[in-house]
């Protein structure tokens, strides 16, 4: 059953039909909000409100205009933006998180040194957060969610050079982030910095 | 070199999304500044493919589903619940509002006609002055009192000072045809 059909009958109360499409869509609306707040309960929340939404119908989906994975991104991108927005306390935790990175960056801190470990991806899931939302979004969305660039355009509403540019620029200024302690496990190795990659 | 022209493709590249082109290829192999891009770039890739597969669990607590099936059921009852009451809101206020005017307009009509019909018996009058013959015998009759310029009264042979310009209040009689029998003039008290 296609989500069109299924949100037809989420709007007669059909509890069946939306816990298909919960089910379907929650994992993928949840993560995207926790990878965008860097907040499990705000991610609830979000989740929440998305879902919500659908069931009051406050917003149309029209399959004629696109298909229900861009549809609910958008949706999602929009609250989670709104949950930025409104939310000033996570602003001062994104700047000890954006603290706590450059120090770690400054003070030689090794936390690529286990490039696949848990800190490495703790590191990482910071230096998402203090993107700015433009940058993150995309990286999120292409990166993360591994839509293609037509999908992520759709999701939020922009050109696909547009959403081009914006990865490139938020994967540079990850990159930028990492670089020193990244310099500092190669340090560690002994090897040489640039070597040609395998091709 | 042409540095810029290659990196949104060494980008494609570090994402995996095609094949480089022998051009791309042959650029990295002489130029430091791509390689180290896209070396730091598939490092980035590899990061972020460790990390969506840690978040590949990631789901919302049970209460989300609790509140949101909650929210469906409330959903599913509240418009029948709202319309029936609406309607009753309605149904009532429709009455109250009808009830009032007819109460009111009632009243209203009561105290008129009270109010005139005791005008009407403290006001003095003159004799009535016949001004038509041929009354049919039990045809109906009504009493219109109006008011009349002092000249029509003195048309209908009543002495009335004309230089005087306000209107007289008079009682005509009138039979069912329309045609004006008798007429008196009013004194009103007040």
């Amino acid at each position: 059953m296609t989500e069109s059909e299924l949100l037809t009958k989420i709007r007669t109360g059909d509890e069946s039909a939306f816990l298909e499409l919960y089910n379907r869509w929650q994992t993928t609306v949840f993560r995207f909000a926790w990878q965008m707040t860097g907040s499990r309960s705000m991610a609830e929340d979000i989740t929440q409100d998305v879902f919500l939404l659908l069931i009051r119908k406050k917003v149309g989906f029209n399959a004629s205009k696109g298909n229900f994975s861009s549809f609910i991104y958008g949706v999602a991108r929009n609250f989670s933006l709104r949950a930025l927005r409104k939310n000033h306390r996570y602003q001062g935790i994104l700047d000890i998180f954006k603290n706590q990175v450059a120090s770690e960056s400054a003070a030689g801190g090794d936390p690529l040194s286990n490039l696949f470990g848990e800190e490495m991806t703790a590191n990482l899931r910071r230096c998402i957060l203090s993107l700015p939302p433009r940058y993150r979004e995309v990286v999120v969305l292409c990166d993360l969610h591994e839509l293609s660039y037509v999908e992520a355009a759709a999701a939020i509403h922009t050109e696909i050079g547009t959403v081009r540019s914006r990865l490139h620029r938020g994967r540079e200024l990850l990159a930028q982030k990492l670089r020193p302690a990244q310099e500092a496990q190669q340090e560690k190795k002994g090897g040489t910095p640039y070597e040609l990659p395998a091709l | 070199m042409n540095c810029p022209h290659y990196k949104n493709e060494i980008l494609d590249m570090a994402r995996n999304i095609h094949e480089p082109r022998p051009e791309l290829v042959e650029h990295l192999k002489h130029c430091t500044d791509c390689c180290e891009y896209l070396e730091s770039q598939q490092e980035l890739s590899a990061a972020l493919g460790v990390m969506n597969r840690e978040d590949q669990d990631a789901r919302p607590g049970p209460e989300v589903t609790s509140r949101l099936l909650a929210a469906l059921h409330k959903k599913d009852k509240t418009p029948a619940r709202s319309f029936f009451w609406m309607k009753a809101a309605a149904v009532f206020l429709l009455s109250v509002v009808c009830g009032s005017y007819w109460i009111y307009f009632s009243e209203y009509r009561q105290s008129q006609s009270d109010k005139q019909n005791a005008s009407i018996q403290s006001d003095k009058t003159d004799a009535y002055v016949p001004l038509t013959y041929g009354m049919a015998p039990g045809e109906p009759l009504q009493r219109v009192r109006v008011k009349l310029p002092r000249s029509a009264l003195n048309d209908f042979g009543i002495e009335m000072n004309k230089v005087r310009s306000e209107e007289v209040t008079a009682d005509i009689i009138v039979g069912e045809s329309g045609i004006p029998y008798a007429i008196r003039v009013v004194h009103q008290s007040n």
